[in-house]
């Protein structure tokens, strides 16, 4: 990952896809917005009329999940105009030919079919990147859908065959966590102290919580603590996960607040916020880290969250790595490197970037790629690898499908539900955080699903009507937003609203897996995060909507 | 510094965060319901055939010659020195006729009934930024003189211009 105030200062074009910076990042967009004004030219690819896409000087808005065949279709058509980058790709990666024939079938004319973007504008975009020193800049938009993993890997190849990779100013990023770095943080220092004898566990898909609780047999799960999350909110299929819930012995959360976990827990502890407690902040798409001091002590009965879980550890016989007094300043230093300016990361003034040997400022500039090959992958080794070891959807090159819960996908379902609905970051909230907070709900009022006029004048629903949106699974009850700007037969539910306001998206959602790897009920012996993909689908669902007092 | 001050809006960078209406009302303990400056925001039709949303801040723009003031029946609002426009509640009655008479909708009525609105942060240093601007993550909010305005936004078409021609030479009109 290039960082943006390095990108920005070198780059020619700019390609934001599937990011809103607006509502997710947008201590980002003055950096883009300022690289604007000096004329370079920003596209962004979003089915949404996002902020950030009013500020584009070209918006291609693809139908929801098309976004691997609107890649496709580029790369076919800057190699068939020869605007491909033939020194690159000759030195720097593995699978050209294979991809030039795949790609051979996504004409501009299909392509533009398929994605409901004009052809004239799709050639255009892809001129201007391909004949730039140009950056793609990627957010989960085109990733949260059953073919995300390949519209992925559909725009890291665009990104290879024009040789826009490893130049400052000219690269592909996905969303990284700084903190995430391999090595930075002494993970298994802390996991795995010396000698003890920690047994290996089943590990269980985050994005399978409510199927994998329901389905694990040996032993099952009778008790689950829900920390720093929002399981029940946050997680599709929302009535399988209270079904999961429901069977457990013991429901603990830990919160401030009265969300729909602690709606659903047997017992809350207290938590302390981020105030009272020491923590450490690394964020998405840079590379600086705070430390986060303690500016009260802790209020009422409530306690750090690394206290109760030392307490925890104690209780049940681990006194030796659990010590009484350790603060968590002093678990702090032992995650980080002894390098790292711990005090001025504690300074007000002091977020500090971690050391160049975990995080270069332009990676990939030696042309050395951690991949079996060494190259950039068009035909991926790895996944073909993967594939003979797990189910799954594993082309090794990029192939394009509809989403399996989409009109295209699902012509069948779609008879019965025809909207397409996506669920996108909510602007105002983090996902369900804030949703309390009087001044942040004065500025997006009650819960609200956007449609296009079409849509809403053929159900006869009037902007501010409540409405019901339906599907086989679920409901959700909102206000509806009539707009201009809403794509036909795609509507808009932000994630995030409390389970308890009637109003949630994943009431509506199912909980199937998104690729490459199929995880079935969730339950796994090894992982792989990288390979082995660990979203969910947010984007593959269809639904109705009608007006709330006919049904 | 000699002079009235304004806010600019810079309506291509503003994206509808609402960051500044949130630091307006920490900054002036300001109830649920009135917005001392509030994002307004329409869908426009582009060439293209593709939608896009323009947003704008609005607050009290401060006029020189504020209609609210004459239209106030109790001598209730009051324009200072520096220009500020500002409004005693001990002398306010709650009327709304300043709200008819502003072509801005400035006026803003609390809990009380009575009119309040945008002091351009007068209890701040008259030279620091005001909530609103230092708040705003992408720098749409700028306030100063007129004439410091003018020149800055003159030097930015001068730049955007000179961006233009390089885009030009490179084959992007």
């Amino acid at each position: 990952m290039q960082t943006v105030e390095i990108w920005t200062r070198h780059t020619e074009c700019i390609i934001i896809w599937g990011c809103n910076y607006s509502a997710a990042g947008i201590h980002h967009l003055r950096y883009i917005l300022e690289a604007k004004e000096r004329g370079v030219p920003v596209v962004v690819v979003d089915s949404y009329v996002t902020a950030v896409a009013s500020k584009a000087d070209i918006h291609l808005q693809p139908l929801p999940g098309t976004d691997t065949a609107l890649a496709l279709g580029m790369i076919n058509y800057l190699v068939s105009s020869k605007l491909h980058d033939r020194d690159f790709i000759e030195r720097h990666t593995h699978g050209f030919e294979e991809l030039r024939e795949a790609v051979k079938e996504w004409t501009l004319k299909r392509t533009a079919s398929v994605t409901g973007v004009p052809a004239d504008k799709i050639a255009r975009v892809a001129e201007l990147y391909a004949t730039r020193h140009s950056m793609i800049e990627c957010g989960y938009g085109h990733q949260r859908y059953t073919n995300g993993h390949q519209a992925q890997r559909a725009v890291s190849c665009l990104a290879a065959i024009t040789g826009n990779v490893g130049k400052p100013g000219a690269h592909c990023n996905f969303m990284e966590v700084g903190a995430a770095y391999t090595g930075f943080l002494n993970s298994a220092r802390v996991q795995s102290p010396a000698n003890a004898d920690i047994k290996k566990t089943r590990l269980i898909s985050i994005s399978h919580f409510g199927p994998a609780l329901r389905a694990a047999g040996n032993p099952p799960i009778r008790a689950v603590i829900s920390w720093r999350g929002a399981l029940i909110t946050q997680q599709p299929d929302v009535k399988g996960m209270l079904e999961a819930i429901r069977k457990l012995d013991l429901f603990v959360c830990l919160e401030q607040f009265m969300t729909d976990d602690a709606r659903w827990a047997d017992i809350v502890l207290p938590a302390c916020t981020m105030f009272e407690q020491w923590g450490i902040h690394p964020s998405y798409r840079h590379q600086y880290l705070q430390v986060q001091v303690p500016v009260i002590g802790p209020l009422y009965e409530s306690m750090p969250d690394i206290d109760f879980w030392c307490e925890l550890g104690r209780r049940m016989g681990y006194k030796k790595y659990f010590p009484k007094g350790k603060t968590g300043l002093d678990w702090l230093k032992e995650l980080l490197p002894r390098d790292f300016d711990i005090k001025q990361a504690m300074h007000p003034k002091g977020p500090v970037r971690m050391p160049e040997r975990f995080c270069l400022p332009v990676p990939h500039m030696s042309g050395r790629f951690s991949t079996p090959t060494g190259k950039i992958e068009l035909f991926s080794v790895m996944y073909e690898e993967r594939g003979k070891k797990f189910p799954g959807e594993w082309s090794p090159l990029p192939v394009y499908y509809p989403p399996v819960e989409s009109r295209a996908g699902d012509p069948k379902r779609a008879r019965k539900y025809p909207l397409h609905l996506t669920s996108q970051h909510p602007p105002y909230r983090t996902h369900s955080q804030f949703y309390t907070i009087p001044y942040i709900y004065e500025i997006d009022g009650p819960p609200w699903v956007g449609m296009s006029r079409a849509d809403a004048e053929a159900r006869g629903i009037k902007d501010g009507d409540r409405v019901r949106v339906y599907n086989d699974r679920g409901e959700a009850h909102c206000t509806a937003r009539v707009r201009e700007h809403i794509l036909k037969g795609v509507v808009e539910l932000d994630s995030g609203y409390y389970v308890s306001t009637g109003a949630n998206a994943n009431m509506l959602m199912s909980p199937r897996a998104a690729g490459p790897r199929d995880v079935g009920a969730g339950i796994m012996q090894e992982y792989d995060f990288q390979l082995d993909g660990h979203t969910i689908p947010y984007n593959d669902c269809l639904v109705e909507i009608g007006k709330a007092e006919e049904v | 510094m000699e002079g009235t001050r304004v806010l600019y809006f810079d309506m291509e960078r503003c994206v509808g965060c609402h960051a500044c209406e949130t630091a307006c009302k920490i900054e002036n303990n300001i109830s649920i319901g009135p917005k001392w400056i509030e994002v307004v925001q329409h869908d426009v039709l582009k060439d293209d055939g593709t939608w896009t949303m323009k947003f704008m801040p609005m607050n009290c723009r401060h006029c020189a010659k504020a209609p609210c003031i004459p239209a106030c029946p109790t001598g209730a609002i009051e324009q200072g020195a520096d220009r500020v426009v500002l409004v005693n509640s001990r002398l306010c009655i709650g009327c709304a006729e300043c709200l008819q008479a502003c072509p801005f909708g400035a006026p803003q009525f609390g809990p009380g009934g009575l009119m309040e609105k945008c002091t351009l942060c007068a209890h701040r240093d008259p030279e620091a930024p005001t909530a609103c601007e230092q708040f705003c993550p992408v720098g749409a909010i700028r306030s100063g003189r007129p004439q410091e305005l003018s020149s800055q936004k003159r030097k930015q078409c001068l730049f955007i211009a000179a961006a233009g021609v390089t885009a030009r030479s490179t084959g992007e009109a």
